[in-house]
């Protein structure tokens, strides 16, 4: 199928790429259909919603926090049927203000994919992250 | 909405496994504790709204300067 897109003009998606929010995301909760829109050469994906034309950029949270660890809970583990860790994708949401020093990316509320269903889910931790993760000129190795 | 009084140390249950207690009242502050089954989520909803609001303003990302974010991170 075709979509058309502000930032990516008109796309041709596969079915099978498709990745579904039951209940959306937050602030979005009509959005369920997304797909994950790689970016040449530099960092970011885009969570490309198909319902409606709304893009968010993420990203994978190891680059900027490479001992970030999290437990997901049981409900969550049967909500996405996630039956295997390596099936699990993680990214987290990026604020790009215009003002690129103040970049940030939101670890406390991971979204969490399960890469062989295709069901995903933005969940919520307990503050040990911070919503907003300022990481300009703080890469970690 | 459905409004009820309660003194310390009375409960609340809603549907059949959670209960809402109040523990304390103390100037103007309600301390609550709050029994329920892991499966419920129980959030403060500042945060929900703040989490909300930062997926809307990622949303929102204008003329990203992509040079820049090259020289950022590394892919």
């Amino acid at each position: 199928m075709k979509i058309s897109t502000q930032y990516f003009g008109d796309i041709e998606i596969n079915e099978s790429e498709i990745i579904s929010f039951e209940h959306g995301l937050l602030g979005f909760e009509t959005c369920k259909k997304f797909i994950l829109i790689s970016e040449p050469e530099i960092f970011l994906e885009y969570l490309q919603c198909i319902d409606e034309d709304i893009s968010i950029p993420v990203m994978n949270p190891f680059l900027v926090k490479a001992d970030y660890e999290l437990e997901l809970a049981d409900n969550i583990i049967s909500e996405l049927h996630i039956k295997e860790e390596k099936d699990v994708l993680l990214r987290t949401v990026v604020v790009i203000p215009e003002d690129i020093t103040q970049i940030r990316t939101n670890l406390q509320s991971p979204i969490v994919i399960n890469t062989e269903n295709k069901n995903a889910k933005q969940i919520i931790l307990d503050d040990s992250y911070p919503i907003r993760y300022s990481f300009y000129k703080k890469e970690e190795v | 909405m459905l409004v009820l009084k309660r003194k310390a140390g009375e409960s609340l249950i809603i549907a059949d496994n959670i209960e809402i207690k109040i523990i304390e009242v103390v100037d103007g502050r309600v301390k609550i504790g709050i029994e329920a089954p892991k499966s419920i989520s129980v959030m403060r909803k500042e945060v929900i709204e703040e989490i909300s609001s930062e997926n809307k303003e990622a949303s929102g990302a204008k003329n990203i300067d992509k040079e820049s974010l090259k020289k950022l991170l590394k892919k």
